[in-house]
Order: structure tokens, then sequence, then C-alpha cells
């Protein structure tokens, strides 16, 4: 069913309860049940994530109503759809339900762990709140039961529910994250801010040497990670035999993808700072490795999707194998490599832990004159403006900061996102 | 070129195979570096460094507490991750309407992409002081942040993954169950899922190692004290910290054998996540394999 | 006078294994000049990997190993000395599936030689007219060559190839199955070209239409499980096969 026919078929069908020939209570009343649900499991939601009571009553009434139409539920299926044996979930779900209405006001607001050595106490609303999420999604769920007539076709409708369910919980934080920093940062961007240097420890002034120092290592990033990378991808896409070399190739690729951020630095650390110091050279350095296998992986799959008779009709042509790597499948590849390689330098730009010890000052540094010099980041910045909430007056700058950051990430992701899909080549 | 066209080709080949075989240099230089940093530590407190026996007056530097950590921080992402991600992705495959997929496949690479250090300052600025108000907790910073947010971090690698995963489940598989009168649900459950289950699972190890590696998001919400708290599993206790955790906190100013024993910390997770990342390749060989000989 | 039919290659003893697999055991036949010589047999006969070796396109797939010569005029261009890409460029080779690149119908005919060096601009307007007009596809595309080709229609794609083909001026035209992928009025024009392209060139055409095969070839190379079952006039091997193999095959016994 397309999108936009859903609201219709609704109101048809919301109709069609209405229409004296059609009119079937019953059905009427799954659908209120799962509206009903839903909406509960919404409150429930809300009341949990904005931390607000609606006081026990409320709750107990919501209970309440649910429990009564489960009793009708469990009722018709067992007088009328004679479902005797599956109607089981449904019976226990309806008790549990009577049984919260009926213990809600015996719990206490608020039961210290404290005695467990615990440091927190469960508080009453807390535990209420996820109840009527719980019994909000069970219910919908199961209303799908009877109103199937717990055919298999029921179960299906049930666990697609809870599939939703799943989706929205995934999204949402991600709703959270990006809406309280584009609402709390905008606030503290002006042009001074984004010009102006790090003053007192970040609590005035601006941030403009981390936005400078955050380019320039994305610049040697690329520079360091997207021809090797490449390289990397062609031998082991167009030119190896598959063997034990590139086997072995594959795992190392593999293994440095997964390699922590921190490992990354510790590497830097011992590695790269004794010979070129904390400097804006270690950090791209360090960066570039971290971003390597992603480029790799990426301009794989990018040869890869090039079909294997396209390089057929080229060497049919008299190109020897470079020539035809080069004319006929690097440019459809093009698109997928660059892609990746936005993709990987976003990453690069965002990451803290392989710069910290390898190339940036919170303060003092300023914009690099040379290769040598230490740099500010902003990632850094962040994480360091992050340290001193509460005990300075940096929240608004920490804000601003973050969406700055952010914006410029998910700004990279979704050019390079709009090149994957603008410029794919079909086959 | 002037070159006879065998040479300049063998030249280029063999140029492309010295730039490939850099991938395996940098992955032994890494092991090198790290090792030779870490044995010290290694040398001088032998198991020990397993140890929960963390005392900087005393020179002793067990690790045991941010192992710990590490584990207890990654089982609480995995509660949320696994059962949500796998859920998601079965949402995002078989059941999405094909627009409604164009947009949320996006979105989910959207929070791939977040840096951890602003998942950390969310933590910081919005978690901790809901887990202080919801849970009466004194300071917020706990396991239980860390894990909430970490898990929120492995979800968009175990949906991406396992929605390859199910995709790539052959078209005929699913409409030999179809044709039988399976409805698409049993179909799901029964025939796509288990399929996938190489794939998923690749994604879930995957998953396990994105979490154990995280530090700057999980650096900022813990508690960061080295030590067990009582008891073990206790979410909300401000006593805690993992090995990533650690080596950001202590690295600044680390010499001697503090800073060995930290670079033994980074070997700790280079091996750990080296093992999952290896895992995950086998299982994905074994799909591949699996399918293709169909 | 009849004129001296010669030998344009010559395939001797020639044997290929893909991994254990031996797919083409001991085949000798001579490919004629300015001829159309079919290559028939049931699936899986090994006509496919045959007609590859005639181009050495085999030499692209991991573990297969080539004993025997193939002679093109009087070099085996399986010798040790040989230049593959040289031989390619005489031997040229249009595919099952049109593999058209995804460039501007200009840009694939021009490409073959625009990497053998030839640059001037003028030249290579010329070559690509020329092509398009012995493939039979200039008509239809003369007004959108910098269109791609990409959007042209199957059977014009696969004579876009052919045309990318001729643009380098073999010798010889090797064709593996063509009309498969293509509707009958695409294959009929696919046909007829073949027949006008012998004047000028030799061609080599696999196919697993016996029909198509009487059609359009002058002679006929039987095969069957790896072996060459019988070689002769087109005319001679459908209407009076020596083999019994050959004349079940024929008749529609198998395959």
């Amino acid at each position: 069913m397309r999108l936009k026919e859903i609201p219709k078929s609704l109101k048809s069908s919301f109709m069609g309860y209405f229409s004296k020939e059609n009119f079937e209570f019953i059905k009427l009343l799954y659908l209120i049940s799962i509206i009903f649900c839903s909406i509960v499991a919404i409150i429930g939601f809300f009341s949990l994530a904005f931390s607000i009571y609606f006081g026990d009553n409320v709750v107990r009434f919501l209970l309440l109503v649910i429990a009564l139409i489960f009793t009708y539920f469990v009722y018709y299926s067992f007088f009328v759809l004679k479902k005797r044996k599956q109607m089981i979930g449904l019976t226990i779900f309806t008790i549990i339900v009577y049984l919260l209405v009926y213990l809600l006001p015996l719990f206490p607001p608020k039961y210290g762990l404290r005695d467990y050595d615990v440091d927190a106490s469960i508080l009453k609303f807390v535990i209420v709140s996820i109840s009527l999420v719980i019994v909000g999604v069970m219910g919908s769920s199961l209303t799908f039961r009877p109103r199937y007539r717990f055919t298999s076709k029921s179960k299906e409708k049930s666990a697609y529910y809870i599939l939703i369910v799943s989706i929205l919980l995934v999204l949402y934080p991600l709703i959270i994250l990006i809406s309280s920093i584009v609402t709390k940062g905008v606030g503290g961007i002006s042009w001074d801010f984004l010009t102006m240097d790090v003053r007192k420890l970040g609590t005035e002034g601006g941030i403009y040497p981390c936005i400078v120092g955050s380019i320039f290592l994305m610049i040697g990033t690329a520079i360091v990670a997207i021809p090797l990378g490449v390289g990397c991808a062609i031998y082991l896409q167009e030119y190896a035999r598959k063997g034990l070399i590139t086997r072995i190739i594959s795992i190392c690729v593999d293994i440095l993808q997964g390699t922590p951020s921190i490992v990354h630095a510790l590497f830097g650390l011992a590695f790269f700072v004794p010979i070129f110091g904390i400097s804006l050279l270690t950090g791209i350095l360090t960066l570039g490795f971290l971003t390597l296998p992603i480029v790799i992986r990426s301009s794989e799959e990018a040869f890869r999707s090039v079909p294997q008779n396209i390089r057929e009709g080229a060497y049919a042509v008299g190109a020897t194998k470079w020539q035809a790597i080069r004319t006929v499948v690097l440019p459809p590849a093009l698109p997928g490599i660059i892609t990746g390689s936005v993709l990987g330098l976003g990453r690069a730009v965002g990451e803290t832990a392989p710069i910290m010890f390898t190339a940036v000052y919170f303060f003092g540094a300023g914009v690099p004159n040379s290769l040598l010099d230490p740099i500010h980041a902003l990632p850094y910045h962040l994480h360091e403006l992050t340290k001193l909430i509460g005990y300075k007056e940096v929240t608004q700058n920490a804000w601003a900061t973050a969406f700055v950051l952010l914006a410029i990430v998910l700004g990279m992701n979704a050019i390079a996102i709009i090149i994957r899909e603008r410029f794919r080549v079909e086959f | 070129m002037w070159l006879p066209r065998k040479v300049k080709e063998a030249l280029i080949k063999n140029f492309f195979l010295v730039v490939a075989a850099t991938s395996i240099f940098i992955i032994l230089f890494i092991f090198y570096f790290l090792f030779t940093q870490a044995s010290p530590a290694f040398e001088e407190f032998g198991l020990n460094i397993f140890s929960n026996n963390w005392s900087y007056s005393k020179e002793q530097y067990g690790l045991g507490a941010a192992i710990h950590g590490t584990i207890i921080v990654t089982i609480g992402a995995m509660l949320i991750a696994i059962p949500l991600g796998i859920l998601s992705a079965i949402f995002l495959a078989e059941l999405a309407p094909y627009r409604l997929r164009m947009i949320l496949k996006p979105i989910i690479e959207l929070l791939a992409g977040i840096p951890s250090i602003v998942y950390g300052f969310i933590g910081v600025l919005l978690l901790t002081r809901y887990l202080r108000d919801s849970f009466d907790m004194l300071s917020g910073y706990s396991y239980l942040a860390g894990s909430l947010i970490l898990g929120v971090m492995a979800l968009p690698i175990i949906i991406s993954m396992s929605d390859d995963a199910i995709k790539a489940v052959p078209r005929a598989y699913k409409e030999a169950s179809l044709a039988v009168g399976a409805t698409k649900w049993e179909t799901i459950k029964k025939i796509t899922v288990p399929s996938a289950i190489s794939g998923i699972s690749a994604a879930v190890i995957l998953g396990i190692g994105r979490a154990v590696g995280e530090t700057m998001e999980v650096s900022l919400v813990l508690g960061n004290r080295m030590d067990i708290p009582i008891p073990p599993f206790d979410f909300f206790e401000t006593t805690g910290t993992t090995l990533t955790a650690l080596i950001v906190h202590d690295m600044g100013e680390a010499v001697g054998v503090q800073r060995n024993a930290l670079f033994a910390a980074g070997v700790i997770l280079f091996i750990i996540v080296a093992i999952m990342s290896i895992s995950s390749n086998i299982l994905r060989e074994r799909i591949e394999k699996k399918f293709k000989g169909d | 006078m009849a004129k001296k039919i010669e030998t344009k290659m010559n395939v001797e003893k020639l044997n290929l294994w893909y991994d254990k697999n031996h797919a083409v055991i001991d085949v000798s036949m001579p490919v004629y000049k300015n001829k159309a010589t079919a290559i028939i047999g049931p699936s899986g006969c090994g006509k496919s990997t045959l007609i590859r070796c005639l181009n050495r396109m085999n030499d692209i797939i991991p573990l297969c190993r080539v004993k025997g010569e193939v002679y093109l005029d009087k070099d085996n261009i399986y010798g040790k000395k040989t230049d593959v890409v040289e031989v390619r460029k005489k031997v040229g080779m249009v595919f099952q599936k049109p593999n058209p690149f995804p460039k501007s119908i200009w840009e694939n005919i021009a490409y073959g030689c625009r990497i053998a060096g030839m640059r001037n601009k003028k030249k290579l307007n010329e070559v690509v007219e020329k092509s398009l007009k012995e493939a039979f596809l200039w008509e239809e595309v003369k007004d959108r060559l910098q269109d791609s080709a990409m959007g042209l229609s199957g059977g014009q794609q696969q004579r876009l190839c052919i045309a990318r083909a001729l643009a380098i001026n073999p010798d010889v035209i090797l064709m593996d199955e063509p009309c498969s992928a293509l509707d009958p009025i695409a294959t009929a024009k696919i046909e007829d070209l073949i027949r006008v392209l012998i004047k000028n060139y030799t061609v080599v055409i696999v196919t697993h239409n016996m029909q198509q095969a009487a059609r359009v070839s002058d002679y006929t190379a039987y095969m069957y499980l790896g072996k060459l079952i019988e070689f002769g006039k087109t005319k001679q091997i459908f209407e009076n096969p020596k083999e019994e193999s050959t004349e079940n095959y024929i008749t529609g016994r198998f395959g």
C-alpha cells in the first residue's frame, strides 16, 4: 500500500464501521484497541523521556480501560471465535493489567537501593512509565491476534507492530541528539565565534583555529589515504590472483579497519611523535592510517561493481590491462571511490583520540605555519570544553562547537550520499 | 612512455603490489610498536597485569578493573543494540516499502557518522542529568550512562550489516517458501533470517568490536575510578572505567611503567578487536560460499 | 575461375583445462579467409571455450591451462614471444551479451584506435563513420553520436559492439553467440551483416541455433564433449553428415 493511500484506506475502513450493513462492533473495538494502546505507549514513552508524571489516577484509568477492552476480547475469543488454546496469552495479559491497576497505589514513590550498596533509587514514575509503554505495545500487538482470528496472519501483524516500534526507538535518540544540538548550538554561532581565536580556556573568543586545524587535517589525510587506498584496491581487485597474498592483505585491511581509534593514537604516539613531535604532520599520518582501510574497502566495492564483460570488451579491442583499468574500469568506479573517501574523511574530521596525543593543544597553538606545528582541532576542543562544564562558563560555546562539528561531519556524509545517488552508473 | 609495453605493464603491476603491501606493513608496524612499548609492563607484572590492583603510589598497575569495565559496558550496550538492531534491520529489509527504505537507510548511515565525542558531549549534558532525575543518582556518571549511549552507537553497524545480510538472501528461497503457502512473516522467521544468520552474526561481532574500542564517549560519561564496583554488576556506580577511557585519562602525564601499562591496555584492545574482525570476516566468507555454491 | 581458398587461422591439437576439467580435447581445424565458419554443438561442448582461445581471451580466467597451437597466418598466437595485445588487435571479438562501455557512442567506437595511439580527431571521425556504416548502424545513430551507448536497444548495442570491433581493422572477427540475447528482427539484421562482412573479414561464429549456422556460414564445425567431431562445408554437414553423432545433433535427437 502506498504511503499516500493509507489515510484513504483508514478513512474508508473507519466509515465502514459505521455503515449499517457492515457494522460489527468487534471490528470497531479492535481498531479502538490498537489506537488506544498505541497512544498509551506513547504517553508512557513521553512521560519517561520528559520526566512528567500524570499522577496515579490517570495511569490507573488508562490501564483499566485497556483491561476492560481485553476482558471483552477474552470473552469474544472464548465464546465466539472459540479459540480456546490460543487465547492463553491474551488472558494472562488481561490479568496482569488488572493486577497493575490494583497494585499501583501500593508502590512507594521511591524505593531506595542504597541499602544494597547501589547508588540509585527506583522511582515510581519510571517504573510506571515503562509499564505503560510495555502494556501499550503488548496490547496493540496482542490485539491483532483475535482480530485475525489467531491465524498465522495474526501473528504476522503482531510481529510487524513490534518491528515498527523497534525502528521508532532507534530513531528517537537520533532526533533528540540532532534537535538539541541544532536548537542549543545555533544561538552561539556568530561571525565572531567563527573567526576569533580561542581565549580564556574556551570561555570566550571563538573557534577559528580549530576550524582551520580540522580542515588542514582533513586535506592532509586525503592526500595520504586516498592515493594509497585506491592503489591498494586496484591491486586487490584488478591485478592480484586470488591467493595467499590477497587473503593476508585482506585480513590486514580488516584488522586495520576495526582497530580502535585509541590504538591508532597510541601508535602515533609511539612512532610518529618521537620523529615529528606533536604536530600537524603527526596528526595527518595517524589519521591517514585510520582512514586508509575505509578508502580501500569502498574502492574495492566500486571496482567490483564494474561487470567483467566490460573489461573483456576492452581487452578484445587490444587494450592492455592498465589501459583497460584506466579508461574503462576507473571512470564508472569513480563515484563509489569518491563517496567512500568523503565518508572516510568525515570520520577522520570527527575523531578525537588519534589527534589527542599527537597533534593538538587546547590553547597556545594558533594557526599552524608549517607541518611541524601543533594545531587546534574541533573535536578535541569540544572534548576539553565538555570536561570544563560545571567548572567554567563554557556551556554555550560547547553547544556551538558541537553544532559546527556536527554540521561539518553530517554535511560531508550528506555530500557523499548525494554523490553516490546522482552519479551512480547502471549497467 | 618509450618503454616496451611489456616492461611498462609489469612495472605498473608491481607498483600497485607495493602499494597494496603497505597495508601489511602498517599492521606489522602498529603491532611492533605497541608491543615494544607494552612489553616492559608485561615483564614487570606478568599475569598480574590482569588483576585489579591499580595504585599509583605503589607503582602497581593491574588492569583488571578496566577490563571488567570494558566487559560490563559492552554487555550493557549489546543488550540494547542487538535486539533493537536486528529487529530494525528486519523492518528495513523486509517490511519497509521502497520509498521509506530509501529515506531510512541514509538516516541510519547518518547515525553512524556522528562523531563519538558528540555522543559524549550529549551524554554529559543531557543523559547524566536525566539519570540523576530518574534514578536519584548522585552524579549520573555510571556504567548505565555509558552503556545506553554505547548501545546507540553500535546500532548503525548492526542494522546496516544485518540489513545487507537479509537482503542478500536469494529471492528463490523466499519464493519457494511463499509458494508453499507460508505467510511473509513465517518466511522471514523460518527461512530468510536463518539464512542470513552468518551475516547477522558478523554484524553483531563487528558491533561488539566497535563497542569495545569506543573511547571518547565512555571516557566522558563514566565515573572513571579505577576499581571494580561492589556489587560487580552495579550499573549505577560511579566507580568504573574501561580500557579505552583509562588510556585517554592517564596517557597525558604517564611515564615509565605506568605508560607501559597503558600500552599494554592498548595491546589487549588491539588483540580483542583483531579477533573480532577476523571472525567477522570468516563468517562473511562462509555466506559467500553458501550462496554461490547453490 | 575458383578463387584459391586461403587459411587465415589454423588450430592444431589444441587442449584446454579449466583446473581439472578438460574442456577442449585435441581439436584441430582450419579457419578459411573471407569465409564464415560456424561452431555448433550442445550446451557445454566447449564451443565458447574454443572460440575464446582464438584471441586468447581465456588467459584472463584463472586456473586455465592450454596446450597446442593456434596459428594466425604463420604465427602461433600461443608462442612464447607472442604479444597477446597485438593478437587481439588482429582478432576481434563480439560477446553474447552486448557490452558497450558506459560512454558515448562515438567514444565506444573510437576507443580501440585511441588506445592504439591514434590522436587525430579527423581521422577518428572517419573511422567512427566507416565502422558504423559497415555495421549497418550509421543511419540510426549519426545524429546522436554523443549520446550514451547504454541508451541504445539490445540489437543496436550489439551492432555497436561489432562496429567497435571493426574500428581497429582486424583480420578476423569472432562472435560468441552474438544473437542469443536479441529478438528475431535484430537477429536477422546481424545475420545479414555477417554475410556482408565476410567480403572484407574472416568470421567465426559460435551458435546454438542450427538454422542460423546453416543460413550464415560457409563452413561448420560440430563439437561434442570437448572434441571436434566433424568439420566441413556447411552444406555437406547439414545434408550429408559423416558422423553419427553429427547426424543425431542435426536432426534434433539431442541437444
